[in-house]
């Protein structure tokens, strides 16, 4: 008989194909193995918490530092914007045609508002002789005032005092303000700042920090920088080296689940959704840990302005970087390791741990 | 008709041990027949384990073929494998290798989870099985809360999870004491006269031999000869000394 053919035949016939189990199968698994083995799963939770509070802290307290340290500076600049705008402004009015020639320029206009106003003249003076003699008083008064509002010179008045004023007070702002600058390059206190800053100021600029370009690193000085990337170093050993464990320290367990009839996609499926969830939430508390106590640190050293120049939009962009650097991370770092355990032949898997 | 559940053709096995070539086993020809219980005897080292594991699936022959059911294992994709390990084979080991997290009916449950059983029906039938094998009382028991005996019950239990047609035996009752290995051998072989499932049991313990009804011998990666129940008589009852 030949024994090949017969072997193919057989193949067919009586061996049925393993069936994938759905995700739902997976999901129950993979939460009944975190809940287990809950103590080992905080432990591995705890260092990613650590590794993303690590992260977050010095990318927060960076992104702070930075918005304080550029903060006056962007004040000043808003300042002179405003100055240079009274500036032109006084410029255009300074600059303006004489008198003569702006009377000339609307005298077409004046004459006919002359002529109405003569023709009113003229019809008042009609109505008042014959009417009484209050009412004549009262009507020579507003003939006065209509004849003062035709005066171009002094609306211009007006203008120019109105803008001296403004100048007087923005002057009299910047050089506050560069006080102040002086002060923090001399190293004094940044919380005199947010004193000597008008309401006014201090909204435009935070308006002017909330659009400014996302990366936030390129604000950071050279050591903060340095820092960051130090940061994501230690966060990406802690996590990495955190789910090698947990998967090593289970191999025997993939043999086992390899011998029972498990599919290697399964057992992948198992830790990729065990490490999506304990990354995931790892990764949002060392999150919000990382940023409440940097912040808080950064409170106790700076004060108010912390707040007043808190680097929202960065911040969000810091947390956001963290968060996928921590998922990232632990599924990657748990997939790779269970991925190949998964493909040994199951005593291979068994014999590793031993 | 009488049918070969196991068949093996010239299988060796080469492990690489650094720049040394190891061989395991060098050319095993082998026929099990469906219903037989066989023990695999011999020293440490000679291969019994090796050969369990080709036997089983679990591992992949460097030569030589090994057929279950007359189907040729070499020749299955992942999800034949899966589907013959899961159904077809249940496996015990010497370290029991229970998954130490999961209770003992948990541990049961597990295959038939892997075979598409729902929750129920795998609870139900796990509580049968470990009534069976005189664990009716521990279901929700941990492990390490169960002694080396009853976690080998477990095994047993957990073996018969599919209605296999063959269970392997790695060293059964290596970890265990006399009683308890005698009563681990005796549930074995009342599994194999009730059920009829075939059963392969590596082991250098001499216990087994009274239970089997043929002895294959290794010796150095080879058969050294293959003892029929009759010509052992004289060793039944004779106590040895615990290996």
């Amino acid at each position: 008989m030949s024994q090949p053919q017969a072997d193919a035949r057989n193949a067919q016939t009586r061996i049925g194909k393993q069936v994938m189990l759905p995700w739902s199968k997976a999901v129950e698994i993979a939460m009944k193995s975190i809940k287990v083995r809950f103590w080992r799963s905080m432990i591995t939770m705890s260092s990613i918490i650590l590794a993303i509070a690590f992260l977050m802290s010095i990318w927060t307290s960076a992104a702070v530092t930075a918005s304080l340290a550029s903060a006056p500076q962007r004040r000043i600049d808003a300042v002179k914007e405003e100055l240079r705008i009274v500036r032109d402004a006084i410029a255009a009015v300074q600059g303006a045609r004489p008198r003569a020639d702006v009377e000339q320029l609307y005298a077409g206009d004046v004459a006919a508002a002359r002529e109405r106003t003569n023709d009113s003249i003229r019809d008042h003076r009609e109505a008042l002789e014959t009417a009484l003699g209050e009412e004549k008083a009262k009507l020579n008064t507003e003939i006065a005032r209509l004849e003062a509002t035709l005066d171009p010179a002094k609306s211009l008045e007006l203008l120019r005092d109105y803008l001296a004023d403004e100048r007087r007070g923005l002057e009299k702002t910047k050089g506050e303000l560069d006080a102040t600058l002086q002060q923090e390059r001399v190293g004094s206190e940044a919380e005199e700042t947010d004193a000597a800053a008008p309401e006014g100021a201090a909204k435009t600029t935070r308006a002017a920090a909330g659009g400014i370009t996302p990366d936030f690193l390129r604000q950071m000085s050279p050591t903060d920088k340095w820092l960051a990337i130090l940061a994501l170093l230690v966060c990406f050993v802690g996590i990495v080296n955190a789910m090698f464990m947990t998967v090593q320290e289970r191999f025997r367990e993939i043999g086992t689940m390899k011998c029972l009839g498990a599919l290697d996609a399964f057992i992948v499926k198992i830790f990729l959704i065990e490490s999506a969830a304990l990354g995931f939430v790892g990764t949002l508390f060392g999150i919000s840990v990382g940023l409440i106590l940097s912040v808080v640190r950064q409170w106790l050293v700076y004060g108010r302005p912390v707040f007043t120049y808190f680097p929202l939009v960065n911040i969000v962009v810091a947390g956001a970087m963290a968060a996928v650097v921590g998922l990232v991370l632990s599924i990657l770092a748990a997939i790779f390791p269970a991925r190949n355990a998964a493909r040994m032949e199951p005593v291979e898997a068994m014999r590793i741990e031993e | 008709m009488q049918q070969n559940i196991v068949r093996t053709r010239d299988v060796t096995k080469t492990y690489r041990m650094g720049k040394v070539e190891v061989h395991a086993l060098r050319g095993v020809s082998l026929e099990v027949r469906a219903g037989e219980y066989i023990s695999i005897m011999g020293p440490s080292g000679s291969g019994k384990s090796t050969l369990f594991n080709m036997v089983g699936g679990l591992d992949k022959p460097t030569g030589g073929k090994v057929y279950i059911e007359e189907v040729d294992v070499a020749q299955l994709d992942a999800y034949e494998l899966a589907w013959l390990r899961c159904r077809k084979i249940g496996y015990i080991f010497q370290t029991f290798n229970i998954i130490p997290v999961m209770t003992a009916l948990e541990n049961v449950t597990l295959p038939m989870v892997f075979a598409g059983l729902t929750t129920d029906e795998a609870r139900d039938k796990g509580v049968e099985l470990l009534g069976r094998v005189g664990l009716g009382d521990r279901l929700s028991h941990k492990p390490f809360e169960l002694s080396g005996g009853q976690q080998q019950r477990v095994a047993v239990a957990r073996a018969m999870a599919n209605d296999p047609s063959l269970i392997l035996a790695d060293e059964p009752t290596g970890n265990l004491d006399i009683k308890t290995g005698t009563e681990i051998i005796e549930l074995l072989k009342q599994l194999n006269k009730e059920r009829g499932v075939t059963i392969i049991s590596a082991t250098h313990d001499h216990k087994m031999l009274s239970a089997s009804d043929r002895i294959v011998w290794i010796r150095d990666g080879k058969v050294d000869r293959i003892e029929e129940r009759g010509d052992i008589k004289i060793e039944v009852g004779t106590i040895e000394g615990e290996s």
